[in-house]
């Protein structure tokens, strides 16, 4: 499962992580979603390739939560990641 | 200024001594007069004071504005090239998103509209009715010649150009720049952000595009920091020797020079440039006098953005004569009535409709008298005086 780097990218500006959709019809808007610090680290370490179970493991290390936890949160990540077509398989 | 600098300098904010608080106001109010506030985002120190802290969310709430705005402007931007490409129109990216993208962050660079030079100007007709099929239209009254104005339904504007800048009042200059033009677009690169490509012009080029552009509104109501910010960030970089060499060959021929240093040691001075990355640029000619950099600074700290500070500003004299004021009078009426001008029997009715319309706007549109205005025209005319910009002076004499 990877997230599409082709279809969104993550910019960082005035102290947001921005997720701007790269892919639109012509001279419509392009989505810009606001990611917490939580989401963001899951995309940077998913868009850098690494695999879900890395991913969860390192965010449970980094935020101070039980590997439960990061687990859910991934998923939970995820699942806002596909219902904007942000995941490919 | 001094925070400024450190943000194009891209120093640790940690490192930067915070603000006074009692000075924070007036350093927000002077961002915001030259537009470029959001470069001020975490530079403004820690301190509890309430001033801070509100000037803080003022310049988050900027800067945040400004990354949405150039997401939009870069995607509309990119389609706006395509569409016009599809048409058979080849156009380059002047400023916006193309320059943005010089900057460690880009989102942080304040961007309104589009402006896009046509390959071949001689397509202006067709790419406006590309434009057209793409929802724009056209805007009903042009302020300009060297481009055509249109609008997209979401509000955003967009300048068409057939030329890089309106016509200078030198004969000489618009020729040459003229020429440059034609060898401009045929040299073009990609620029990538967000996805998108971007054609802009090569390095020594866009330079001399930013240098134009800087001398045209110098030359009119006058240019705040924000541009020469654009001027840092552009030679800041790592600039193929070959390209600032050919850069330094279109100066000179178009006869620059002397401007292009003064705006270079302005920004050594004050703005962070590293005055080695700029020897080259400073080399040669007469040693610079440093009062005429800094009041070439002042003005440009005077002016605000466009030179929007003072609805007396509108032009700078070549000097403080009569015989210059009535100069600009006639160049003005050129830049008005560019066709009708070529014949000079013409001349008395059109520099009667120049002059209604002047006094007209003085009035309507700038709330201030014509006599306030020539004064201030022919107090900045003692500046491009001592610029040597038309021959008089000292350095960069226009040909």
């Amino acid at each position: 499962m990877r997230v599409a780097t082709d279809r969104f990218e993550l910019r960082r500006a005035a102290g947001k992580a921005l997720l701007v959709g790269l892919d639109a019809p012509r001279f419509t808007a392009h989505p810009v979603f606001e990611l917490n610090d939580t989401g963001a680290y899951l995309w940077e370490r998913l868009a850098h390739g690494d695999e879900p179970d890395a991913a969860a493991e390192g965010y449970a290390r980094v935020f101070g939560v039980g590997a439960d936890c990061a687990r859910k949160d991934l998923a939970g990540f995820l699942d806002s990641m596909r219902s904007i077509g942000a995941v490919r398989r | 200024m001094a925070t400024l600098r450190s943000a194009l300098r891209g120093e640790d904010p940690a490192g930067v001594r915070g603000l006074d608080p009692a000075l924070v106001d007036e350093v927000i109010a002077l961002a915001e007069s030259h537009s470029v506030t959001a470069l001020l985002y975490g530079r403004l120190g820690s301190a509890d004071d309430p001033r801070c802290v509100r000037a803080r969310r003022l310049v988050a709430d900027r800067a945040l504005t400004c990354a949405r705005q150039l997401y939009r402007l870069t995607f509309f931007s990119a389609d706006l090239v395509r569409s016009l490409s599809d048409a058979g129109v080849e156009s380059v990216l002047l400023k916006g998103s193309g320059v943005a993208a010089l900057y460690p962050v880009p989102e942080y660079r304040k961007s309104g509209d589009v402006d896009l030079l046509l390959a071949d100007p001689s397509r202006v007709g067709l790419a406006c009715e590309a434009l057209r099929r793409c929802g724009l239209t056209v805007v009903g009254e042009q302020d300009a010649h060297h481009h055509v104005s249109m609008r997209s339904p979401q509000g955003i504007e967009v300048e068409l150009h057939v030329a890089i800048t309106e016509d200078f009042d030198s004969d000489g200059l618009n020729r040459v720049v003229a020429r440059c033009q034609a060898e401009a677009v045929r040299h073009v690169r990609a620029v990538r952000l967000l996805g998108c490509e971007l054609p802009v012009l090569e390095d020594a080029y866009q330079a001399l595009s930013l240098l134009l552009h800087m001398l045209q509104h110098f030359l009119r109501a006058g240019f705040g920091l924000k541009l020469l910010c654009d001027w840092v960030e552009f030679w800041a970089r790592d600039v193929d020797p070959e390209q600032v060499d050919a850069y330094l060959r279109l100066v000179d021929a178009c006869g620059l020079e002397g401007f292009s240093r003064v705006v270079t040691s302005a920004c050594v001075r004050r703005l962070g440039l590293e005055e080695s990355t700029a020897v080259v640029m400073l080399e040669g000619g007469r040693p610079l006098d440093e009062r005429l950099v800094d009041d070439f600074l002042r003005e440009v700290f005077d002016a605000g953005e466009f030179g929007h500070s003072s609805s007396e500003r509108m032009v700078a004299l070549r000097g403080s004569s009569l015989v210059d004021v009535a100069r600009e009078f006639h160049h003005q009426t050129r830049l008005n009535f560019p066709r009708a001008c070529r014949c000079p029997v013409a001349w008395p009715v059109l520099w009667a409709a120049t002059l209604a319309r002047f006094l007209r706007n003085n009035r309507r549109v700038r709330g201030t008298t014509t006599g306030d205005v020539i004064a201030e025209a022919r107090r900045r005319g003692d500046l491009v005086r001592r610029l040597g910009l038309f021959g008089d002076g000292a350095e960069g004499q226009l040909k």
